[in-house]
């Protein structure tokens, strides 16, 4: 126990002075290893780790889903989802806003970055909130959350990395995505809606589109659609693996990109250097993480937390309540895939051993025992089995991710913005950004308490 | 995961002899660029192949996790160089600005230590493929020129970053606040 909270302390002294997390990692988790097994066990585990995690097919899904998402970015189908979602809400009142949402949404679909869906966006939606007087807090904070939900809709480069971590069926994972993505943007209208209507004058109404208007622009979208479709329904319907669904859709990305002439030689070779840049970023962290993860399970940690945990096995929410809270904590500090890859392996074991506690909370407190209602509804009024406390923690973990993703200090989708938008300061963003941070901390409960939101899907995919 | 899709390799600002030596990054980048181009076909291929022509490729899964390492390893020297790893900036505020090149040695020197101690550890592993002529399983390759690949790949990697460490060190870049990688 205490060495492995010596390793912790290690680890984040190392990264706050700056040290890249992936090398912090496989350095102290090196240095425990030895120091908790033996120098030689602990040497040929690094090379092991190493070795197997670059030799891998599984896990190609991760650059080939990275790819797509810059082919799309490149490809400007963000622009068409912007049109079409503001044909149908700009008139209304913070309606641009509004707008801006369901487009990052959209977006969302067919990218699997946070970052990039935040940085695309901005380039679109933000001249045109510009244009028709909105205030700037208002405007980017809808781009900054709007961009978190491209982890949660699939494709999610980070639920790929939750599935592989815990062994958890990606298709599976990808569909539980979809519902409380959904979910996610409709608190966000919710959220523009409860500004407008205290501060009326942040979002003007923009102009009407007539039905004709309307149709027309939602013709447009069919890029987005078709991909998507084709990509999520090759999963969902077990025709491809995740992995060709990944390779299929950066090829259908890749044709758009090029059919519609918005990449030329030198945009082609960046789109690839950067997801192959990205790639390396992932994996070295992933190699970092593994080590680690070896040391940590090498110590006593793991089981004292499992034996801790056990006292509260009639009350499994007071752990998952602290686990989140300990994800806010980090979440302040930490980027989202160390975060993840650091906290899954301690945490999932622990959550999976109390899967069976987790009776949707309500009727439970009033009624004193398992709500009849939800045996109607689906297969979770006893508790949990082990596949569905994956899938649905896995959700639970992307959507806290977000939360740490618009959460000051660190928030990156804020930082991002900032780096699309000079002239708006952090501080503004960060204002205009709480009110769908509230909306998020709903949705994690909404979430947290009904399984069913995202295991309703989810249950479909083989 | 775009962090500066178009980010410049920042050669320009450094005397000519270090740009001459990120020639083979530049090099091998492409290469990497090349694998990754080629997985996505690949696979394309196969699928359509296997529904339009009932006839997928052969051992693709086994040929694409290598292609996985290649395109890793190829590209990590020119992420090394440019910093591009995760890192937590929380307190670059709060670094005084004497000691932000002092920093830039600092994380690089050990960065270098650590991607220097991986290709240390995939040698020994790639010495013990070749001793006991470890082979893949469907197309019975060889697996030691693959590990030897990675380790000498890793030790470029490594003197990239070291090269990242002159920067700061000659004062070609002065603070690490400039150059950071973020993920996801």
């Amino acid at each position: 126990m205490t060495v492995a909270l010596l390793g912790f302390a290690a680890l984040l002294t190392l990264s706050f002075l700056r040290v890249p997390i992936a090398f912090s990692m496989i350095i102290v988790g090196f240095i425990g290893m030895s120091w908790s097994m033996n120098l030689e066990g602990a040497l040929a585990n690094v090379g092991q780790t190493a070795f197997d995690a670059a030799i891998n097919y599984e896990l190609s899904v991760v650059p080939l889903f990275v790819l797509m998402g810059n082919f799309v970015t490149r490809a400007r189908l963000s622009e068409e989802l912007y049109t079409a979602s503001n044909a149908f809400l700009g008139h209304r009142k913070g309606g641009l806003a509004m707008a801006t949402i369901v487009a990052c949404g959209g977006f969302s679909a067919v990218c699997g970055s946070s970052l990039a869906t935040a940085a695309t966006m901005s380039k679109v939606a933000m001249p045109s909130m510009r244009r028709y007087g909105y205030d700037d807090g208002l405007a980017a904070g809808a781009i900054a959350a709007g961009g978190t939900l491209g982890i949660l809709i699939p494709p999610s480069v980070l639920l790929v990395i939750y599935g592989i971590l815990t062994q958890t069926n990606i298709g599976k994972l990808f569909a539980a995505g979809v519902i409380p993505g959904i979910v996610g943007i409709v608190f966000y209208l919710m959220a523009v809606r409860a500004v407008i209507t205290i501060w009326p004058a942040l979002g003007p109404r923009g102009d009407r589109t007539d039905w004709r208007g309307r149709l027309l622009a939602l013709r447009d979208v069919w890029g987005v659609l078709t991909l998507f479709v084709f990509v999520m329904g090759g999963i969902y319907g077990g025709v491809f693996s995740p992995t060709e669904a990944a390779g299929i859709g950066a090829f259908g990305a890749f044709v758009f990109a090029v059919a519609r002439r918005t990449m030329d030689w030198r945009g082609f070779y960046a789109v690839l250097l950067e997801s192959a840049a990205t790639t390396a970023m992932l994996f070295t962290v992933l190699i970092g993480a593994l080590v680690f993860a070896n040391f940590i399970n090498f110590t006593t940690f793991p089981q004292t937390l499992l034996d801790i945990a056990a006292n509260f096995e009639d009350n499994p929410w007071l752990v998952l309540a602290a686990i989140l809270l300990i994800y806010v904590l980090l979440g302040c500090v930490f980027e989202s895939l160390s975060m993840i890859l650091l906290t899954v392996p301690i945490f999932f074991p622990l959550i999976k051993e109390l899967g069976p506690g987790f009776v949707p909370p309500f009727w439970h407190m009033i009624t004193g025992q398992a709500p009849p209602m939800w045996d109607l509804i689906a297969d979770v009024g006893l508790g949990l089995n082990a596949t569905e406390v994956a899938v649905w923690f896995g959700i639970v973990v992307v959507v806290i991710t977000e939360i740490s993703l618009i959460t000051p200090p660190v928030g990156l989708n804020v930082f991002v913005l900032r780096g699309v938008l000079p002239d708006v300061r952090t501080t503004t963003i960060f204002r205009g950004v709480t009110a769908y941070w509230i909306a998020d901390l709903f949705r994690l409960t909404l979430i947290v308490a009904v399984p069913t939101l995202s295991l309703l899907l989810a249950s479909y995919v083989r | 995961m775009t962090e500066g899709p178009d980010a410049p390799l920042r050669t320009a600002e450094l005397p000519p002899a270090v740009r001459l030596g990120a020639l083979p990054l530049r090099a091998l980048a492409v290469i990497s660029c090349a694998i990754l181009f080629l997985m996505m076909t690949l696979t394309f291929i196969d699928v359509s192949g296997r529904y339009l022509f009932n006839s997928p490729l052969p051992a693709l899964a086994e040929i694409i996790s290598f292609m996985m390492a290649g395109l890793v390893f190829c590209v990590l020297p020119m992420v090394c160089f440019r910093e591009g790893h995760v890192t937590i900036d929380l307190l670059d505020g709060v670094v005084p600005q004497r000691l932000k090149r002092a920093q830039g040695v600092f994380i690089n020197v050990v960065a270098a230590g650590a991607v220097l101690f991986i290709a240390w550890r995939l040698w020994v592993k790639a010495m013990t493929h070749l001793e006991f002529e470890e082979a893949t399983d469907e197309l019975y390759m060889d697996i030691w020129p693959f590990s030897t690949g990675m380790a000498i790949l890793c030790v470029l990697a490594a003197v990239a970053q070291l090269a990242a460490a002159a920067a700061y060190l000659i004062g070609a870049r002065d603070d690490p606040a400039r150059a950071s990688g973020r993920a996801t």
